[in-house]
């Protein structure tokens, strides 16, 4: 069952941050955004430095803390930092600080697994297949698969109260596993989310099985029929995109998808490392959208950078291809990162454009077919 | 000028305030559910219009891509 009634609130979120604690992992995926740098860590006194300044900040704009933990592999860093890390943030904020982390769950173990039910600690996990399909692009660094100690983890953490999301990377060779993963999570109660394998600067070998934004919509509606119709009386899940798609047509706002905000750097900014700061994850490690360091310049400069100044200027309405399309306002030109990833420029419309005019009529197409008119209302 | 969709999606949330349209009887309970909570919540309109904390699920899942909560 939606839970989104039961445990609604609505403090304002302030600044979101994507914190990279490390660049290491135990695995080789083939479409990993860091490319192949997969050492150093952020020490501790960064990680401090991080939580103090996003929460300093949200606190003068009255605003609510969120952090997602990020990596490479944010669990390699133990639940002993993560603690501490947290025991920092709620001693500092003296008010509730969401936390979220990202991780490919091989590793988590039952300390983790009570770590996160502590603190209600929402967990993010890729899976790309259920199958050997997984495992092509998601490898540990010796070549072994990686999908037996992810699905033994996942089977641990349906046991549990854990809020779980799938994370679901759609490419050329893993088409056929989008409708048994999708069963696979409603069958254990975890959130289902697809996203395309897009391009990284990296220009990965593996990144050439990018699905074509054909099968990526057909995918995203199959993934949309599957959300609506599950079964009255069972239990049901959340699906991303077709709720965030739902949203996004009612609200004219991206509906809380950050490929479809307005602009997603007024509430997103990723830390590398090395204290780093870039508009998100997408763009790590590219000088030219470094808004500098938290060390050594602070978030507010940061958040005055040029570079950041720039981005911002980034709507649908100044993308020649958006600014005439009939679902521009909704869609909003799509993520900045896959257009540099493609085009070399943020400047373009996303690369999945084609996808999200499909996707998006269908949507609308589904929800008008579920409306009806008052009888009793001249309707104009 | 504003681009509009095909169809006046900016008005459905309204019509469905102001009882104009309403959601059919046999609407699939998780496409009913994500309009109502808007519908009847207008916290949560401008919870996305202001991009607020407004969900435990949205906490789940890597923020790329997908819900930023």
């Amino acid at each position: 069952m939606s839970d989104s009634h039961a445990t609604t609130h609505f403090k304002e979120l302030g600044l979101l941050a994507i914190v990279e604690v490390t660049n290491v992992c135990n695995l080789r995926c083939g479409y990993c955004y860091l490319g192949p740098l997969k050492s150093g860590d952020m020490s501790p006194e960064t990680v401090k430095q991080v939580v103090g300044e996003f929460i300093k900040y949200n606190q003068s704009q009255q605003k609510l803390s969120k952090f997602y933990w990020h990596g490479g592999e944010p669990t390699l860093r133990g639940v002993p930092f993560f603690r501490e890390v947290l025991r920092y943030a709620d001693e500092l904020s003296g008010e509730k600080v969401i936390h979220a982390i990202q991780s490919n769950g091989v590793i988590l173990d039952e300390e983790w697994m009570t770590f996160l039910s502590e603190h209600d600690m929402g967990l993010g996990i890729s899976l790309d297949g259920l199958d050997d399909s997984h495992n092509i692009g998601r490898s540990f660094a010796n070549g072994a698969p990686s999908n037996k100690e992810v699905l033994k983890t996942l089977d641990r953490l349906a046991k549990t109260n854990i809020p779980v999301g799938i994370l679901f990377t759609l490419h050329q060779r893993n088409r056929q596993q989008v409708q048994k993963v999708f069963h696979f999570c409603r069958e254990r109660g975890f959130e289902f989310g697809l996203n395309a394998l897009t391009r990284t600067p990296y220009h990965q070998t593996f990144e050439d099985n990018a699905p074509s934004p054909e099968m990526y919509a057909d995918a995203v509606i199959e993934v949309f029929d599957l959300w609506l119709n599950q079964p009255a009386g069972e239990r049901r899940i959340k699906a991303n995109p077709p709720v965030g798609l739902v949203r996004a047509i009612l609200t004219l706002t991206g509906g809380g998808e950050c490929s479809h905000c307005t602009n997603c750097n007024e509430v997103i900014m990723a830390i590398r490392p090395n204290g780093d700061v870039y508009p998100c994850n997408r763009f790590s490690g590219m000088n030219r959208f470094r808004f500098g360091n938290i060390a050594s310049d602070g978030l507010r400069a940061c958040l005055q950078h040029q570079h950041r100044m720039k981005i911002l200027a980034r709507n649908y309405q100044v993308i020649e291809r958006c600014r005439t399309c009939d679902i521009g306002s909704i869609c909003n030109a799509g993520c900045m990162g896959q257009a540099h990833g493609e085009y070399g420029t943020i400047f373009r419309e996303d690369p999945l454009c084609d996808a999200y005019k499909r996707i998006f009529h269908y949507a609308q197409q589904t929800i008008n077919n579920n409306l009806i008119t008052r009888k009793e209302v001249q309707y104009a | 000028m504003r681009n509009q969709p095909s169809t006046a999606s900016e008005h459905i949330v309204e019509d469905l305030r102001a009882k104009r349209l309403e959601i059919k009887t046999d609407c699939p309970s998780p496409l009913r559910e994500v309009i109502e909570e808007i519908v009847e919540h207008p916290e949560v309109e401008l919870a996305w219009k202001k991009h607020t904390e407004h969900s435990r699920s949205s906490q789940r899942g890597c923020v790329m891509g997908c819900v930023l909560g």
